[in-house]
């Protein structure tokens, strides 16, 4: 087994240094709206790739071919992937920023102040700045700010658009589903009520059989989760939604033996019968029925089974549960005022929403507010919200290279989590400016001897972003614009592309400001782990990994 | 007498519809025109045709104003259409809504030929009123198509052309009418009338409405004009120049339609239609 390398001051602050520069000088030409492209040569036979995310960009290294660097490289590539995972944006941000830190930090260190109270005072200014970008946030107003702010992570506009209008629409927990097509398109589609992945039981129960689908006006709905396989629970189904008066029927249940569906067809309105010369017996028929079996499993189609029970009235029938199907009533079926099965998607919209559904919702709202946007937990109670809620969104886009696809749906994704976090925790002035305005609140952090120059630290730190954003674009003097950006309040920022100071919320130059908190500690944290760590050890063969 | 409920111009031609039918307005005249409905609430007519909505349910059109008819395909709704409205580049985009009562909003991306239910967002599903805000300069970005919802129990907006609806923030209330600014994109401004709770201005594009003092509390009809704004109520006609202070105009009969063309406006009551000047 060969021997691992093992190395100490000063060479680790040397090898440290060399790999933060390099990823944060990739990464700082992409920060602002005249930022540079990342070009990503992927091998001789393809053009390069074109890349203005820090995320995209970082994740396409995984090493830098010297070891001394890859060490402190791959230190940033972990801290912007965890912003990007957490936040959707601000990794660019989150390099500069962290590069800033370590670098006044090593200054400081080298002329005898302690590492350990540096580190604390680091900690006591970053915690003052989160405060201060928390209290200059305000509420987005809007589908414009909104599309403003995905504007700053994505730089399509008429992506962007659509993702503020979808934002907007569809609340801060948005549940959005990302279709992908092979050719250049972009649409969207909203699905109210309840969406669950589903597969229709029989070709013969859809109502357009053209199109696949099959509409149900208002009318009733019976969960069993089970297997239907015997005529007299369909029986016992279909005369309680005669007692019911219900125009339609959906039946929801874990499978469908061929007699049950028999029975469904031959009873069912329109469909097939029609079509068979029996048009006379058709209109005796008083239900249009359709029968649905849910494609999730586990968990998360017991979820299903107890969400729709809830928003419909409907108890659900089966083994596991209270009632046996071939016992069911008129009082275990639901009402719902359409119900729609098409693209492999069920949608029940309720009649009405009662006040357990309410209360549901404010439940599964506190648990969303306890994650974090990476959680793994989330997309699921994301789900369950927005079928108590009102509904979900799906985003169609397509592009005709595969590899433009998959980076158009990524930054989607992110861009739905800034505007997630956008709506939870408000916006700040965007350029950069945030940061600059936390400034003078670090001005009264309690913090003794060295830990006052942490403190000094971050402050400095915090000019760097906007200070990166002006040189990208080529504006002279920085430190008097920034001066001038300081001075004309705290909704000020400066407009690289018209070269004015501006009124953040009036001109839609935006950042998120939970986003901002985000990047600030993440970085912050980097910065630490760097600044305390002395030792490195150097394998001869490190294992490579995509993902931190 | 006639009654009239609706009115639509296409390029100075005039329809109009109510329960006797629909009919052609030619020379101060209402002329009858054959259509399948039983009973209709409301007509649009676009530049290459005329569509009807009524009961029982769905929506007819015309390619040969009137004389002869297809049936749209409505996508299961069997609820009476009460009011249609074209998007303002319906030409290019073949967008047109449908609010019916008890069904939602229809829109239709092909003039009329298939609808669809669009309901995302909407609590009520009796749409009683609808209105397109004029078409966004080019130069704007995000470039909204901004259209607006009077419901049985709210005002909802919708950025997008009526793919989906927000609730704008309002007291809850029947809201029947409802009328765009001119120059909304400048000024933000929509009024809105309900059926016996008075009138309502929004300053924000539509996102919070406001209640207006001393306005009257059934507002039958409402049309932005060059001059401000003109509502009926169940007893005359009244003018503003804001939306907000109103002036009864003395001796008007009132109207349960208005439609702003060019220099004049069109009133449709209990007794046909009537220009104003």
């Amino acid at each position: 087994m060969p021997k691992p390398k093992v190395i100490g001051q000063p060479k680790t602050t040397e090898h440290f240094t060399l790999g933060i520069n390099v990823m944060a000088d990739l990464l700082a030409p992409t920060l602002g709206p005249i930022g540079g492209i990342v070009a990503n040569q992927r091998d001789v036979n393809n053009k390069p790739e074109l890349l203005d995310d820090s995320a995209t960009a970082m994740r396409r290294i995984l090493n830098l071919g010297d070891p001394r660097m890859d060490v402190g490289a791959m230190l940033m590539r972990s801290m912007v992937w965890r912003v990007v995972q957490r936040a959707g944006d601000g990794g660019a941000t989150a390099a500069v920023l962290a590069r800033a830190m370590y670098r006044e930090a090593m200054r400081m260190s080298a002329s005898g102040i302690n590492v350990m109270r540096l580190s604390k005072g680091i900690e006591l200014g970053v915690a003052r700045a989160v405060a201060a970008l928390k209290a200059q946030a305000r509420p987005v107003a809007g589908e414009d700010e909104l599309a403003k702010v995905a504007l700053t992570v994505i730089r399509e506009p008429d992506l962007a658009a659509v993702l503020g209008e979808m934002s907007y629409l569809l609340g801060a927990d948005a549940h959005v589903s990302i279709e992908k097509y092979v050719a250049p398109y972009l649409h969207r589609a909203y699905h109210q009520g309840a969406n669950y992945r589903a597969q229709i039981a029989s070709m013969y129960l859809y109502t357009d059989p053209v199109r696949k689908t099959a509409v149900l006006p208002a009318g009733a709905i019976a969960l069993v989760d089970g297997k239907l396989d015997q005529l007299d629970q369909i029986v016992a189904i279909l005369d309680s939604a005669l007692k019911t008066d219900a125009k339609s029927l959906t039946v929801v249940a874990g499978s469908f033996s061929d007699e049950v569906i028999g029975v469904m067809v031959r009873n069912s309105r329109g469909a097939a019968n029609s079509k068979n010369g029996n048009a006379e017996k058709d209109k005796a028929r008083k239900l249009t029925i359709t029968g649905v079996k849910f494609k999730d499993v586990g968990d998360a189609r017991r979820e299903a089974y107890d969400d729709l029970a809830m928003l419909t009235g409907a108890s659900v029938l089966g083994r596991a549960w209270s009632k046996p199907v071939e016992m069911a009533g008129p009082e275990d079926l639901g009402r719902v005022v359409r119900a729609e099965f098409g693209g492999e998607l069920l949608t029940v919209a309720p009649e009405r929403l009662s006040p357990d559904v309410q209360e549901k919702a404010a439940e599964l709202r506190t648990k969303l507010a306890r994650t974090t946007l990476d959680d793994e937990a989330r997309p699921l109670l994301v789900k369950r919200l927005s079928a108590m809620t009102g509904g979900m969104g799906v985003l169609k886009i397509g592009t005709d290279s595969k590899l433009d696809r998959e980076v158009m749906a990524q930054n989607a994704e992110r861009a739905l989590k800034v505007l997630s976090a956008a709506q939870h925790g408000g916006v700040a002035p965007g350029g950069g400016a945030a940061f600059l305005h936390c400034i003078p609140a670090l001005a009264d952090v309690e913090a003794e001897e060295d830990a006052a120059f942490g403190v000094e630290i971050v402050r400095r730190a915090l000019a760097e972003p906007i200070r990166v954003i002006l040189e990208n674009a080529h504006v002279p003097s920085s430190s008097v614009i920034m001066d001038q950006v300081e001075q004309a309040g705290p909704s000020a920022t400066y407009d690289v592309l018209d070269k004015r100071v501006v009124d953040a919320y009036e001109a839609g130059i935006l950042d998120v400001a939970d986003v901002l908190s985000t990047v600030l500690r993440t970085a912050s944290s980097g910065a630490l782990m760097a600044l305390t760590t002395d030792t490195i050890v150097y394998h001869k063969n490190p294992e490579q990994a995509f993902t931190p | 007498m006639t009654i009239i409920l609706s009115v639509s111009n296409r390029n100075g031609s005039v329809w109009a519809a109510g329960p006797e039918g629909l009919f052609r307005y030619e020379g101060g005249e209402l002329a009858p025109v054959p259509q399948p409905q039983e009973n209709l609430y409301c007509c649009c007519a676009i530049h290459d045709r005329v569509l009807v909505g009524g009961l029982p349910h769905g929506v007819a059109f015309s390619l040969q104003d009137g004389v002869e008819w297809q049936a749209g395909w409505m996508d299961n709704v069997e609820a009476p259409v009460v009011t249609l409205a074209a998007d303002p580049q319906v030409e290019q985009s073949g967008v047109i809504l449908a609010g019916t009562d008890g069904g939602g909003i229809l829109r239709t991306a092909n003039r009329g030929s298939h609808w669809f239910t669009s309901n995302f967002g909407l609590r009520s599903y009796s749409a009683l009123a609808l209105a397109w805000a004029p078409s966004a300069p080019a130069s704007v970005w995000p470039r909204w198509e901004a259209v607006f919802a009077g419901t049985e129990e709210g005002i909802y907006h919708s950025p997008n052309g009526g793919r989906g609806w927000k609730r704008s923030e309002s007291e809850e209330a029947v809201f029947q009418t409802i009328a765009v600014d001119r120059d909304f994109h400048r000024t933000g401004v929509v009024l809105a009338g309900t059926e016996g709770d008075g009138l309502f201005r929004s300053v924000d594009k539509g996102h919070t409405f406001t209640r207006v003092p001393d306005a009257p509390a059934q507002i039958n009809a409402l049309a932005a004009t060059p001059e401000g704004w003109l509502l009926s109520d169940e007893t005359s006609l009244w003018t503003s120049q804001d939306g907000m202070s109103w002036q009864p105009v003395a001796g008007s009969a009132p109207a349960l339609v208005l439609l702003q063309m060019h220099d004049s406006v069109i009133a449709g009551d209990e007794k046909g239609l009537s220009v104003l000047a």
